[in-house]
């Protein structure tokens, strides 16, 4: 009592209104609801602790501890194991079954197989390759490039004004090309050699015609840039195809 | 007969906060200790928190977490501070948590936070806008929180300023301030409406 009057006195002192209105509950509670609200919280708790432990995923009959020594179990089983069993291995589980094939007898054949090329290279004369060159293969050889390089000149300069008349020693560097200045001169040129001449010569020097071609036949402003080829991965399919198109209208 | 069963119910309401701490820690007594716990101070604690929240439900709610949390933490509670108090605390910080949540909810939507309790006030059956009591808790929810909260503790639950010092972590010289402004506040609005 003496602590309420404390209190009122001191309320007394900031407002003597506010002193005078009752401290009346004007709240109201459900019945019986203090009588049971222990029980609801226990309820409230068991349902809370269910949540967690079911969070934890802990087993109600698994042991406290059980996974601080579960390691150290493990690899006592694992040793205890027969040493065979203890390692892993892979046969065990792909099988060790070969997938290929070999001929039959191949491998009771193959030493005596062996032994007969030793034998045969033994019996042969070592290939002497001779150092003098003939002049003969040298000439012809002249006349190759130079029928061969005046169609190449032909095919590059085709959609220029020169063609065959714009063959002089200033375009044409191969003194031995001059004189296949004319289409006729040409066509003989190409007659007088063989497919296999014509066919080596490509195989050694095809590469710098090709790659004329390809720039004397190339719209560079069509060709995808560097960021178009890290854009998309067809960039270079989709030109390719792109030119593959326009040769077919052409044609 | 008669007072043997209802020996444990007095007993509970007489057992001093040492002894059910001590009870508290003993896992034979655990349970049972924790019940006391929430008889002993359940009533008190409920009004505190249905003063700040006002409705029923929210109270029930807040108060029923706020015991949850206690159960969690008592093992970790330090004897310096006395577990009334402790209690007291806890019952604040929740309630003013569940206003803040609800306060969020409310910038959503057209009500602020004192429409909305204020409107709770008003839709209690009870309530008679012409009645004293009634205004006053008008009045007490035009309060800033800190304000309402001390004037709660002082006027309803006649808590001493050290007390409350150590459930608000305030100086008593500011409660007595916040307190004094307060009265002056809700007397300026009950004169005025």
């Amino acid at each position: 009592m003496e602590k309420n009057q404390e209190i009122l006195d001191e309320l007394q002192a900031i407002s003597p209104f506010l002193a005078t209105i009752s401290r009346e509950n004007v709240f109201t509670v459900p019945e019986n609801y203090f009588e049971n609200l222990h029980e609801s919280v226990f309820e409230k708790l068991l349902t809370v602790e269910f949540d967690e432990v079911k969070l934890i995923n802990k087993k109600p009959d698994m042991p406290d501890g059980y996974f601080d020594g579960l390691s150290n179990q493990i690899m006592q089983k694992v040793k205890e194991l027969p040493s065979e069993q203890s390692t892993f291995d892979l046969r065990k589980i792909v099988g060790n079954e070969n997938v290929f094939s070999v001929p039959p007898d191949y491998f009771n054949e193959l030493p005596v197989a062996i032994m007969a090329r030793i034998s045969a290279s033994k019996k042969q004369p070592a290939k002497v390759v001779s150092m003098r060159t003939s002049w003969m293969r040298v000439a012809a050889a002249a006349v190759v490039a130079a029928v061969i390089f005046m169609g190449a000149f032909f095919m590059i300069n085709s959609g220029n004004n020169g063609g065959f008349s714009a063959i002089n020693s200033k375009t044409v560097q191969d003194p031995a090309a001059l004189k296949y200045n004319s289409e006729k001169k040409f066509d003989e040129g190409i007659a007088s050699l063989s497919d296999e001449e014509i066919v080596n010569y490509l195989q050694q020097h095809g590469n710098i015609l090709d790659n004329e071609l390809l720039l004397k036949n190339t719209d560079v402003s069509e060709m995808p840039d560097q960021m178009e080829y890290l854009l998309d991965e067809e960039a270079l399919s989709n030109y390719l195809n792109k030119i593959n198109n326009k040769s077919l209208e052409k044609q | 007969m008669f007072i043997f069963v209802l020996y444990p119910f007095f007993m509970a309401i007489t057992f001093s906060d040492e002894e059910l701490l001590e009870k508290f820690r003993d896992p034979n007594t655990k349970e049972s200790a924790f019940e006391n716990i929430i008889k002993k101070y359940q009533e008190k604690l409920y009004w505190h928190i249905r003063r700040m929240v006002i409705g029923h439900e929210d109270a029930n709610d807040v108060l029923q977490n706020m015991f949850i949390k206690v159960w969690k933490s008592l093992d970790n509670f330090r004897e310096e501070s006395q577990l009334y108090t402790w209690l007291y605390r806890i019952a604040t910080n929740e309630s003013l948590t569940y206003l803040s949540k609800q306060k969020k909810n409310a910038s959503l939507s057209i009500d602020n936070e004192e429409s909305s309790l204020s409107n709770k006030l008003k839709s209690d059956t009870h309530f008679d806008a012409n009645k004293l009591e009634w205004k006053l808790q008008m009045a007490i929810q035009s309060l800033p929180d800190k304000q309402k909260i001390v004037f709660n503790l002082r006027y309803y639950d006649e808590m001493p300023y050290e007390e409350m010092s150590k459930v608000l972590e305030t100086s008593t010289g500011a409660l007595k301030a916040s307190y004094h402004h307060a009265a002056k506040k809700i007397e300026e609005y009950i004169l005025n409406n």
